[in-house]
């Protein structure tokens, strides 16, 4: 079984190797009094077609295709080998047409948000394991209601038993806003606890007013606020996760719309096209 | 301890579904229903449970996460009695990111059928700004044929094979490269094939950097790099930006096509052989000679030689050469009187006419009849001049063949025939005498171009005899022959041949050459005439002597000579000088050009010998001491008047800018390139008539010195910042074609000319329309000072060019106008 | 609200064994054969007579002469009893056996699968109501997904060449694999035409439940033949002389530990507290003195060893691994004291068998070639002979170790292990899952985590299934090849497996109709559940779609009892 080790230093072996091709090729083709543009060009485009299928062969996800892990190695490479043809194809250099500034636009878009997502699955999930119970996207609101409601008896409680309305005039004050909603997603990405530390001091600050069970109560309210702490962290990871998708995959299609007109433009309008 | 919050008990924790689009609006809450939205999205759940029905009636069934079984209970009917007020769905974050897909990728289609389909501003699909010089190009069409087809047209020509060099034609539209613009160097098919013919030769055991090899191997050089039409754009890449380089070219991509490659213009460039020195100086100037003998001579007589090399050198307005300034400026300061003939021995004047010296004694004896001939003090010959002039009849060129050989100062030994052609000789010279004095130049006219059989213009004739008085003539024809007019007529009339002097009857009609229609009837041998008439007989005149009638009037005598100081024309005794006025003498050059000319031709024998005389390094004017004498392909020859001159429009394979050097050959100057040949003997190599045969002054330039700078980190080492692309000699954009009438256009509004009509030659004629705006839009410029003199010179319209296309300034100009 | 299709709620028996099983077969049943004859009818409830056990769980069939009826190594879970006619059981392995390579499903081709993903159903849990409705097919859960019957020529031939057993009426085979949820240890062929009783498990476990007689009956056969067929499968006694084995099963003991049915006490168990070592029944304590090499015949155990005053786990062994072994030889080899290096404990259930120490010396070690024995006491590695396996210390972290164990995770032959570092939580594994099971998902991602692994809610397929023991109509089974598989037909949606699965991988589903409605009770309204579960996609082509799905090479299926991909997978 190869390691991830193993396999990183293989494929960026190959990817080196298969950049040195292209550059060599590139250099090549234009001493022949040809337009490099082309060659270059095309072999993109041939590479923008690979990292497009990825995602068709995401959504047909039960068919005995290669198995997807090969697929996202696959991917992510000829992404960076096509991000050096782009350059080349480019010249380094932000074009001057309108409609090609666009398309750069949409090109490095598309790769940028693909060099993050890559980054963020690559050391976000340490992350998201280092805090909190690992939960279910989908079902965190439901977990932080539950939170929420047991908070809220633990309130009622605390007035009943302890007949002392400390711990409640808290909870609607400070706790009920901090439990509706996911709160200080940006500190959590960036590590952030001030806001939590706020509150567990301000929570510890309450015990003087409290009696025993009152105690008790503030505890385990205590324990039930670090538990929504971790969620929010949770949302935050997961919903970062989530949404780099939203600038990589939506803009697929406008790209190689975009491309294929690029194509068509740019055979009519050669002068001295190979 | 913090509680723990999943559970993976089976009964609290439900399969999660990703795939679904639509999610419970309680979910939010916390508290998704069990039945969740149907596919479109809509809520169905109506009640907090569905009850069931057990032993006893209805059961509650809501879940425990809902707070389990509720005590009311369901109705009879077995409903559930807590009725829920249907939630809104809401869709999944990835059925969300479908729709932003999707909505994305139609803002990208509609960008797209805006930026392309519609063509109100085809700024918006253009690749991007053109280079300044191409500024004035507006519309896409101008350079793209297959922009006019449209967005169809487009796609069409995308998947057409197209002709490579179909927009070619575009271009050349302006930029005028001649009718092989297409060829590669816009060399003509053959010379270009001769060319390639010699590099593969040179190739045939080059050493081929392994990059070229493999190129050349896996993407072989398109054949028309060769002899098939090459694209424009195939080197000059527009859209690159307004200060793009548009003339850039990579020495690999030169080296694709030149066999002879090399790594680098420092490792492996062939040397430059006699670069620049292809061919002698037109000005016999031994740079050495004058810098080790003459000038410290100079310096020793108190003259100033020259010290620097910018005294004699100045780049021309392109940078590009070194010009040699004014005679004025340079030679004149010693070579002056070499000219006025103050250095010459001898006459300081070239005898035009003379009178030749004749054995008249012998003449007499022998009854040879040429009327009075003086008896010349000084022994000279049929001047080389007065052969051309009497040449033109045939008769007389056949005598002065006859008497080549013969000593005309003693004819004792010649034969009648002989006597017979200097007699005809000597007549011919009094028939010249006495027709330029009647006729005028009319007569040397007719003279020239009959001896050297090519035409001349009057202007030419002029030069020719140095606008001569008629007194002169008339002078000296009365000085050497008193009775010339009676003599000729005589002569003329025993000859029988009266048409050529109409002029004779009127002046004096009662002489006695009355009866001459009647011996013009009869035709008697001349010899006969002159027997009879015995009036015409060998008749020695005594050497006329002014001086003599000075002394008698105790006036000094001056010498003509010394008369005619600055130069000019003057006789003495029987031969009429000319003295050249001093440099660029225009007298000297036509002759010498005229007899220069005749080489090759049937008139040498003529000017030949003219030419000996004008060609002398001491007769005066000694024009060809310093101006070189090149042998034409013809045999004619061709005298260098001139130092070199750029040709204006010429564009050669290489092509060095002095002045972009000046500051980097420092204190050396130019001898930094520039090193004497020791003892080279320059002047040698100018005895003979090949301009190629020779030793320069200085030897040929060294690549090495070249490669001190010129290597890429440096100076660079491009091939095309010495070489050019395109070779041969291009028409430069003049002024735009305005017609005058035009300038009615230019009128403010409401004036005379005539609207209606222009507008109708405006329709009728495109063309006319655009020149007519271009004039109009230029006169108004030109009114608001904006754009350069049109009338600049070819050298600045050359810069100009150079600097539009961003070509190293000074290079050889362009086609591609100002 | 929208008006739900209703369906009469399944039952047990719905569906029974065979349909055409008549109330004079059941008689005769009960004449002929002594073993059910002798059963007490009083003990059974009038709910679950035993009449309608034989009629509903047990069957009638008839094999002709040189018919296959079942197969060494397929899973099987009925009882067989002779009613007339002679069958000859192989006592080895043989060309008839069950091939452990041979795929066993039809998997769909590439074409059909694209239908497949095509053609699904854009709501949860849609069922055809049709199918439970019309009547009965036979969906052979007895004899598994491959109706067909095999059989041979020469009998003759086949007798002479392997040891064979004849029995004859009465007489009862394939008890093993069905009380034992092990794989059948004998190939069973009719010798002549026979006439066979087949009980399945559901009947089985009912009247062995309330019958003494019946279950000790059962019982002593289960031992007796178990004990034999697994002395001579284990590959230690291959090549045994017959003799010398009859006398090395004479003086081997049989022995049972733990809990039939532990999932119960299991679950009560608070996970991954230290407790969970002491609970398990000792087999065999670390320092002890080894009196016999110990075959695990089925279930697994736990190796631990003393450290200063509580237990350390060190690996566990599972059925066919032997015990003991390491230091036997080095007893035999170089006469190191015969004392335990470690301890076992039974995880769950264990049968194991007890081979005297001298006997394994005496018999055993000569015929075995060395390069197959464990190396001297300083070599620790996992990696053993392909033929037999005995208790080796994992190269894990304890922490680990314990994790695994104190899951019982170390029953699954299947597990789905999450690599929390690498899965980003993307639930391209649940979205594949369910476009290969009609867009239906059928596991959730979450489940217990240690360190960076995740075991997460997906059917392990375990060694030992205990989720099977309480299903009523045998809808939850074993395909021949061990995957467990619940046929959504039979199900009755009692949720018993569900409930007793210890690793809450079994999860309880109401269908709903093509509108996307719950299809429920007719009399109670109540919706119909089915119980549903990871099937190991053994209809897709590809095997397991989550694991082809991960784009992060964070998830895998992985078979416990393959000790050294596990050390590779967790290394990574």
């Amino acid at each position: 079984m190869t390691t991830f080790g193993q396999r990183r230093l293989r494929n960026w072996a190959i990817t080196g190797m298969m950049a040195g091709l292209i550059v060599a090729i590139e250099l090549l083709y234009d001493m022949s009094l040809r337009d490099a543009a082309f060659l270059n060009g095309w072999i993109l485009f041939a590479g923008m077609v690979l990292l497009a299928i990825f995602n068709l062969r995401k959504k047909l996800n039960i068919l005995p295709l290669v198995r997807m892990s090969t697929w996202l190695q696959l991917h992510i490479y000829t992404g960076l080998v096509c991000l050096l043809l782009f350059l080349l194809h480019t010249d380094f250099s932000l074009p001057n047409g309108p409609f090609e500034i666009i398309l750069w636009i949409l090109y490095m878009t598309m790769t940028i948000s693909g060099l993050v997502g890559v980054a963020l699955s690559r050391f976000l999930p340490h992350r998201i394991s280092a805090r909190g119970e690992r939960v279910i996207f989908e079902r965190i609101p439901v977990l932080r209601a539950q939170i929420a409601r047991d908070i809220e008896d633990l309130a009622m409680t605390s007035v009943k038993e302890t007949r002392a309305s400390t711990i409640a005039d808290f909870y609607v004050q400070e706790l009920a806003p901090y439990l509706r909603r996911p709160k200080h997603l940006i500190g959590h990405l960036i590590g952030g606890t001030r806001p939590e530390r706020r509150l567990h001091v301000a929570i510890r600050e309450l015990e003087r007013y409290l009696d025993e069970r009152g105690r008790q109560i503030l505890v385990e309210i205590d324990h039930l606020v670090s538990a929504k702490a971790d969620l929010d962290y949770q949302y935050a990871m997961q919903l970062t996760l989530k949404s780099w998708l939203f600038f990589h995959l939506p803009l697929n299609y406008g790209l190689m719309l975009f491309t294929l007109v690029h194509i068509v433009l740019v055979y009519a309008f050669a002068t001295g096209a190979p | 301890m913090k509680p723990r919050l999943q559970s993976f008990n089976h009964r609290a924790s439900a399969y999660e579904r990703p795939a679904q689009n639509w999610v419970c609006g309680r979910a939010i809450a916390g508290r998704p229903c069990a039945l969740g939205p149907d596919r479109q999205g809509t809520c169905r759940t109506l009640a907090e449970c569905r009850p069931k029905r057990g032993q006893s009636g209805w059961v509650c069934t809501r879940p425990k996460s809902a707070g389990g079984a509720c005590e009311q209970g369901p109705f009879a009917d077995g409903t559930c009695c807590r009725e829920l007020p249907p939630c809104i769905p809401v869709r999944s974050l990835r059925s969300r990111r479908g729709h932003f897909t999707a909505f994305t990728t139609l803002v990208c289609l509609g960008l797209l059928i805006l930026l392309v389909g519609s063509r109100i501003n085809t700024d918006l699909i253009d690749a991007g700004t053109v280079n300044t010089g191409h500024a004035e190009v507006e519309a896409c069409g101008d350079c793209h044929t297959a922009f006019d087809g449209g967005p169809v047209g487009w796609l069409k020509a995308a998947f057409a094979d197209a002709d490579p060099v179909a927009d070619n034609e575009k271009c050349l539209a302006c930029h005028k490269w001649g009718a092989d613009a297409s060829n590669a160097h816009t060399l003509p098919r053959p010379k270009l094939a001769d060319l390639i013919g010699k590099f593969e030769q040179a190739a045939a055991d080059a050493p081929v950097p392994w990059t070229i090899g493999v190129s050349r191997t896996v993407f072989p050089t398109p054949l028309e790099a060769h002899n098939g039409p090459l694209a424009c754009g195939a080197c000059h890449k527009e859209h690159e930006g307004e200060d793009s380089d548009l003339v850039e070219v990579t020495n690999a991509r030169c080296q694709s096509c030149h066999q002879l490659t090399f790594p680098s213009f420092s490792d492996g460039h062939p040397s430059f052989g006699d670069y620049p020195y292809l061919r002698r100086t037109r000005v016999i100037f031994d740079h050495d000679s004058h810098n080790r003998k003459n000038f410290p001579e100079k310096k020793k007589q108190g003259v100033k030689p020259p010290e620097t090399c910018d005294s004699c050198h100045a780049p021309d307005a392109t940078g590009r050469f070194m010009l040699t300034a004014d005679f004025a400026d340079t030679c004149a300061l010693c070579h002056a009187e070499d000219i006025i003939g103050e250095t010459v021995a001898g006459p300081k004047g070239t005898p035009v006419i003379a009178v030749p010296e004749l054995d008249l004694i012998t003449l007499a004896e022998r009854g040879i009849a040429i009327g009075e001939w003086p008896e010349t003090p000084l022994a000279i010959d049929v001047s080389p001049y007065t052969k051309l002039l009497i040449a033109a009849d045939p008769v007389i060129a056949e005598d002065l063949q006859t008497i080549e050989l013969t000593d005309l100062q003693d004819l004792t030994e010649a034969s009648d025939a002989e006597l017979q052609s200097v007699a005809r000789i000597a007549w011919s010279i009094k028939e010249l005498m006495f027709d330029l004095t009647i006729s005028g130049m009319g007569v040397l006219e007719t003279q020239v171009e009959a001896s050297l059989d090519s035409a001349l213009d009057t202007d030419t004739v002029g030069r020719l005899v140095g606008h001569i008085p008629q007194d002169v003539i008339a002078a000296a024809g009365a000085v050497w022959f008193p009775n010339l007019k009676q003599e000729v007529v005589a002569y003329r009339e025993a000859k029988g041949d009266a048409t050529v002097t109409p002029g004779i009857q009127g002046d004096d009609a009662d002489d006695d050459l009355s009866n001459d229609q009647s011996s013009g009837t009869t035709q008697p041998d001349a010899q006969v005439v002159l027997a009879q008439s015995g009036t015409i007989e060998v008749q020695s005149l005594p050497p006329a002597d002014p001086a003599a009638e000075n002394d008698a009037l105790g006036l000094p005598t001056l010498d003509p000579e010394e008369w005619a100081k600055a130069g000019g024309w003057y006789r003495k005794d029987y031969i009429l000088y000319y003295r050249p006025v001093g440099h660029e003498d225009v007298v000297l050059r036509t002759w010498l050009d005229i007899s220069a000319q005749s080489f090759g031709t049937p008139a040498e024998r003529y000017g030949d010998a003219l030419f000996q005389l004008l060609a002398d390094k001491n007769t005066p004017g000694k024009c060809t001491k310093c101006h070189s004498i090149d042998q034409q392909p013809g045999g004619a020859l061709a005298i260098n008047w001139g130092t070199f001159q750029p040709t204006v429009g010429e564009s050669q394979f290489t092509s060095f800018v002095h002045s972009t050097h000046f500051s980097a050959v420092g204190d050396d100057g130019c001898i930094a390139c520039h090193r004497l040949n020791e003892d080279t003997n320059y002047l040698k190599f100018f005895e003979q008539r090949d301009p190629h045969q020779f030793v320069a002054n200085f030897g040929p330039m060294k690549r090495e010195v070249c490669a001190d700078c010129h290597v890429e980190q440096s100076a660079g080492d491009a091939c095309t910042q010495c070489h050019q692309y395109h070779i041969g000699e291009f028409a430069i954009e003049g002024i735009p074609p305005t017609r005058i009438d035009d300038l009615d256009k230019t009128r403010p509004e409401g004036q005379p000319a005539d609207a209606g009509e222009e507008e109708a030659s405006l329709d009728a004629n495109p063309i006319d329309a655009d020149v007519a705006e271009t004039a109009e839009s230029e006169v108004a410029a030109e009114q608001s000072g904006l754009i350069p003199d049109l009338l600049s010179g070819p050298e600045e319209a050359a810069t100009t060019a150079g600097d539009a296309d961003g070509a190293a300034a000074g290079q050889s100009p362009s086609p591609s106008g100002g | 609200m929208s008006i739900s299709v209703a369906i009469p709620r399944p039952q047990r028996w719905d569906r029974p064994l065979a349909p055409d099983m008549t109330e004079g077969d059941v008689l005769r049943v009960l004449f002929t054969l002594r073993v059910l004859g002798a059963i007490d009818q009083g003990q059974f409830p009038s709910t679950l007579s035993l009449q309608d056990i034989i009629r509903n769980d047990a069957r009638i069939r008839r094999y002709r002469r040189g018919e296959v009826i079942i197969r060494r190594g397929d899973y099987g879970n009925a009882l067989f009893v002779i009613i007339s006619g002679v069958v000859r059981e192989l006592l080895e392995q043989s060309d008839f056996d069950a091939s452990s390579d041979a795929d066993v499903h039809e998997r769909r081709g590439f074409f059909e699968t694209a239908r497949q993903w095509w053609r699904q159903a854009d709501t949860p849990e849609r069922r055809d109501v049709s199918v439970y409705q019309d009547g009965h097919d036979d969906h052979g859960l007895a004899l598994g997904r491959r109706g067909e019957r095999e059989s041979i020529q020469s009998i003759e031939a086949l007798i002479t060449r392997v040891p064979t057993r004849m029995l004859t009426e009465q007489d009862m085979f394939g008890e093993v694999a069905a009380l034992s949820r092990a794989p059948h240890l004998s190939t069973v062929i009719a010798e002549t035409d026979v006439e066979v009783l087949e009980l399945r498990w559901q009947g089985l476990r009912d009247i062995r439940r309330r019958d003494k007689g019946f279950r000790d009956k059962i019982d002593a056969q289960y031992r007796a033949s178990s004990l034999k067929a697994h002395l001579r499968e284990s590959p230690l006694f291959q090549g045994l002389h017959e003799t010398a084995l009859e006398h090395i099963a004479r003086h081997t003991l049989f022995e049972t530990h733990g809990e039939f049915e532990w999932s119960g006490d299991f679950k009560n168990l608070a996970d991954d507290s230290i407790d969970v070592l002491y609970s398990e029944p000792v087999i065999a304590e670390h320092g002890d003195y080894l009196d016999g090499l110990l075959l695990i015949r089925y279930g697994f155990g736990r190796i631990s060893e003393r450290l200063d005053h509580g237990h350390r786990t060190v690996g566990y062994v599972t059925h066919n691994e032997v015990f003991g072994l390491r230091e036997i030889v080095d007893h035999w080899r170089d006469d190191h004291d015969l004392r335990l290096r470690h301890g076992l404990r039974a995880v769950g259930f264990v049968d194991l068998l007890r081979v005297p120490t001298a006997l394994v010396e005496d018999y055993v070690l000569p015929n075995i070639p060395p390069h197959k024995l464990p190396g001297p006491p300083s070599s620790t590695s996992i990696r053993m002979s392909a033929d037999f396996k005995w208790e080796a210390e994992l190269p894990l972290e304890q922490a680990t170790i314990n994790f695994l164990m104190n899951n019982r995770t170390i029953n699954g032959t299947a597990a789905m292990f999450i690599d929390t570092d690498r899965c980003t939580a993307c639930d391209d594994c649940v979205r594949a899952c369910a476009s290969a099971h009609n867009n239906n998902p059928r596991f959730v991602r979450h489940g217990p985590e240690h360190d960076n692994l995740m075991v997460a809610n997906a059917c392990m397929h375990c060694v030992d299934p205990v989720c099977l023991i309480g299903c009523p109509t045998g809808a939850i089974h074993r395909t021949k090849d061990g995957l467990v598989i619940i046929d959504d037909i039979t199900c009755i949606g009692c949720a018993t497996c569900a409930d007793s699965c210890p690793y809450d991988n079994i999860r309880m589903v109401e269908i709903r109709d093509d509108k996307g409605d719950f299809i429920v009770d007719q009399e109670t309204q109540a919706p119909i559940v089915k119980a549903t579960k990871c099937d190991l996609c053994l209809e897709q082509p590809g095997g397991p779609a989550c694991q082809r799905a991960c784009p992060h090479d964070a998830l895998t299926r992985i078979d416990l009892r393959d000790r050294e991909r596990l050390v590779d997978w967790l290394g990574r």
